[in-house]
């Protein structure tokens, strides 16, 4: 693609024509990403016969887009809670046409609600906000409205609740055909006993097996025989994938609304009931100061049995939550029971194999050696910009975080390397728009190359834990991780693993939190 | 100078297009994800408008009724609130033979500001038409639900009297006129009984909107189906062979 500039200077322009893009550029300059949410969810419009009230809020996010080929969208959920309770998923509307926009300022919008049956009757777990027909750029919704079914929840008409609302920023990958594997990288899928063949997803049942047409791999595959469970998510249906990884902010939330039992089993310091001085103030790795750029952290003293309130301090100076304390920065140290933990809680699930290699490339051919954003060239980020705050980047040229860079140390903000004219490489993007799914932190994956791994059947999560704070989905890897695996590399990796077919670790089963484990969910419509 | 207008154009567009190419490869602060919370909101607020029936006046307690002869029905409700209750504020009743089949269910509109502590007395004629021969009945008139104003929320309240219907012309004789319906709230279904012949069946909304519905039974008893987003209420149709039944219907 040309940039900007280059066609600038091959065209002799008119000074009309100049102004002309100058004021195109200037308008993109504007661009941002950020989803948010502008104002206080308000219950309204309560129906005390049918148990329902409507959650109304205004949201706006940035660059947004719709195609013939796929969009963006935002998965909103909400959490209540009753007087001095804990907090809940709440039900939502099964029906589409419960949820409106009063004011869409020029962009129509469409709802999609995430089903899922729970004991024999299907529930709302959450709602895809996008936009309803193509274009792109920024969006700024008011009074959106989603219905909560309440009853359905347990709760009384006379109750007083508080209510959440989350938002996390989506991408559609569209049903399809595609390939896997680019007969070069190490451990990659091929095709039988060729390993130069790329094997195509089609839809059609997969044959394991070395036998021409049949899947098989060159590293981290147990050998296995017959046809791949039928429920197995191939990547070759639609799905919804998560933009960016789980930021700390994010993880911070989701801490936030769990029982004193649950978080504690979901950070790593010693935060039992009956512990009320903390010295590993910094939660995930149970540190007394930040490490590796992880910056949640609780106080000193804490109060027992009653929940912690946690918060961003990358800085270290005992504030909460200042423009520069991480809160963007993807999330380190996240333990394979931590990611799905939060799938659950956030109503989504664990990506496959394939389909990573899905949300990377796209329906294209596979070139050997690419990267998620289609090509082999790969610039290492070597020192930050702004650390910590909502627009920290990496030096100029970067598109990846990966080989200990000493200037970087850790994972970097989510969406860092996109500006507001970049390209897919620039901004190392995915064939699909999806961000950072080479290099900053691991991948998590449900492999294809272990027997567990093979009995996932894409239960999408359902909003709820365990009392002990852990996914309770059937099929579901457990939190011995037995069943999962690593793609994409990370910001300590070498060059090597962030390719999208190398799969060295695609059934590595690894149940620790570290510096270099993060995550990210996808949900089946 | 045409040459240098459709140039222009010409890049503009393929600007316009690389823009859109590039739309999701762009970005800037961006964080992907936001939360919000809400103040904490009692999910039903306090009743500003408590209206109480504090008077069933008739049909009075014992008092015997004929089959298919109008009645009126007179009570009394008194706004025991903390807020006078406006005109126009829509109050909504319901008329039930014992406590389960719903005879009749209709909207009261204040005429006037009814002052906290005040009493109405309110008649409504011809309510009623008996098609049930049920002795020993329990007649009970219910305030319930919401009322079309925001803040006029009213509590479950009902007063009931004991009745003894007669029939003197005998069951045979008045068949086309026994149908009644009442509303299962569990599978979501209208169940009409005692209907004679019945030809068409309509059910219409506030507005006079014909309403879907399947029916899933057809034989003596029938079991209509409603569909989904119903309104609160609905008005069922019934034409027999002699006679047209339109009621109101209160779905809870």
């Amino acid at each position: 693609m040309i940039p900007y500039w280059k066609i600038f200077k091959i065209v002799n322009m008119s000074k009309k024509i100049f102004i002309q893009i100058l004021l195109i550029f200037l308008i993109k300059i504007c661009f941002s990403n950020n989803v948010r949410i502008m104002s206080a969810p308000a219950l309204i419009n309560p129906s005390p016969v049918y148990k329902t009230v409507y959650i109304d809020f205004n949201m706006s996010w940035d660059n947004s887009w719709r195609s013939s080929t796929n969009y963006d969208a935002v998965w909103l959920f909400a959490k209540y809670k009753k007087n001095n309770g804990v907090w809940e998923h709440a039900y939502l509307d099964t029906d589409e046409n419960n949820y409106s926009v009063t004011n869409e300022n020029g962009t129509a919008s469409q709802f999609e609600v995430g089903i899922n049956n729970i004991s024999g009757t299907n529930r709302g777990i959450g709602v895809y906000a996008f936009r309803g027909g193509n274009g792109t750029g920024n969006i700024n919704w008011e009074n959106i409205q989603l219905k909560w079914n309440y009853g359905e929840n347990g709760v009384n008409n006379t109750d007083s609740v508080v209510v959440q609302i989350f938002a996390i920023e989506m991408v559609y990958v569209p049903q399809g055909a595609f390939w896997i594997g680019d007969g070069a990288s190490f451990s990659r899928f091929h095709q039988g006993n060729n390993q130069n063949a790329a094997f195509q997803i089609s839809g059609q049942p997969i044959q394991f097996g070395t036998t021409a047409g049949s899947l098989w791999a060159t590293g981290s595959w147990d050998a296995p025989t017959g046809t791949l469970n039928a429920s197995y998510p191939t990547g070759y249906n639609a799905f919804y994938c998560m933009k960016y990884g789980i930021t700390q902010l994010q993880y911070v939330d989701f801490l936030n609304t769990l029982t004193r039992i649950q978080q504690n089993e979901r950070t790593a310091s010693d935060l039992s009931s009956s512990v009320t001085n903390v010295s590993n103030i910094y939660v995930m790795s149970a540190t007394t100061t930040p490490s590796y750029r992880n910056g949640i952290r609780c106080n000193n003293t804490i109060a027992a049995n009653t929940p912690v309130t946690f918060y961003c301090d990358l800085n270290n100076n005992g504030s909460m939550n200042q423009s520069d304390d991480g809160q963007y920065i993807a999330c380190n140290y996240l333990s394979w029971a931590d990611g799905v933990a939060y799938g659950a809680w956030a109503g989504l699930r664990p990506i496959t194999e394939p389909e990573y290699e899905k949300a990377c490339r796209g329906t294209s051919s596979s070139i050997a050696g690419e990267y998620a954003w289609g090509t082999t060239n790969i610039t290492g980020a070597t020192s930050i910009t702004s650390p910590g705050a909502a627009d920290e980047k990496a030096n100029a040229g970067a598109n990846c975080v990966y080989n200990n860079a000493t200037g970087v140390q850790g994972p970097i903000r989510v969406g860092a390397f996109a500006s507001s004219s970049s390209t897919r490489e620039a901004s190392g993007a995915s064939a699909y728009g999806i961000m950072e799914m080479s290099g900053n932190l691991w991948g998590r994956v449900v492999s294809l190359g272990s027997a567990a791994g093979r009995t996932f059947t894409g239960i999408n999560g359902n909003g709820n834990l365990n009392t002990q704070g852990n996914a309770a989905l059937n099929n579901w890897p457990g939190t011995n991780a037995v069943g999962s695996g690593l793609r994409g590399n990370h910001w300590k990796g070498t060059v090597i693993n962030g390719k999208i077919s190398a799969r060295d670790n695609g059934n590595y089963e690894s149940a620790i939190r570290n510096e270099m484990f993060g995550f990210r969910l996808v949900r089946t419509q | 100078m045409r040459n240098s207008y459709a140039f222009s154009i010409a890049l503009l567009l393929s600007l316009a297009c690389l823009s859109n190419l590039m739309a999701q490869f762009t970005g800037g602060n961006a964080a992907g994800y936001a939360a919000a919370t809400s103040v904490t909101q009692q999910l039903n607020p306090p009743l500003f408008n408590d209206l109480q029936l504090v008077n069933f006046t008739q049909p009075a307690d014992n008092q015997s009724l004929n089959i298919n002869t109008n009645y009126h029905l007179t009570f009394t409700v008194k706004n025991t609130g903390t807020y006078p209750v406006f005109p126009n504020d829509s109050i909504f009743f319901t008329v039930k033979l014992n406590a389960n089949i719903i005879i009749d269910s209709f909207f009261f509109t204040s005429p006037d500001t009814l002052q906290v502590g005040a009493s109405t007395n309110k008649t409504f004629p011809n309510i009623f038409n008996f098609s049930d021969s049920t002795a020993n009945a329990q007649l009970c008139v219910t305030i319930n639900g919401t009322s079309f104003a925001a803040d006029s929320v009213v509590s479950d309240n009902s007063l009931c009297n004991t009745i003894n219907i007669t029939d003197p012309s005998g069951i045979d004789s008045y068949q086309n006129s026994k149908g009644y319906f009442f509303y299962n709230p569990l599978s979501k279904c209208v169940i009409l009984k005692d209907f004679y012949d019945v030809q068409k069946i309509y059910i219409y909304d506030l507005m006079g909107r014909e309403m879907p519905f399947i029916a899933i039974a057809e034989n003596e008893i029938k079991i209509l189906k409603l569909l989904e987003n119903y309104p609160q209420i609905i008005f069922i149709k019934v034409y027999s062979e002699h006679l047209v039944f339109s009621k109101k219907l209160l779905l809870f």
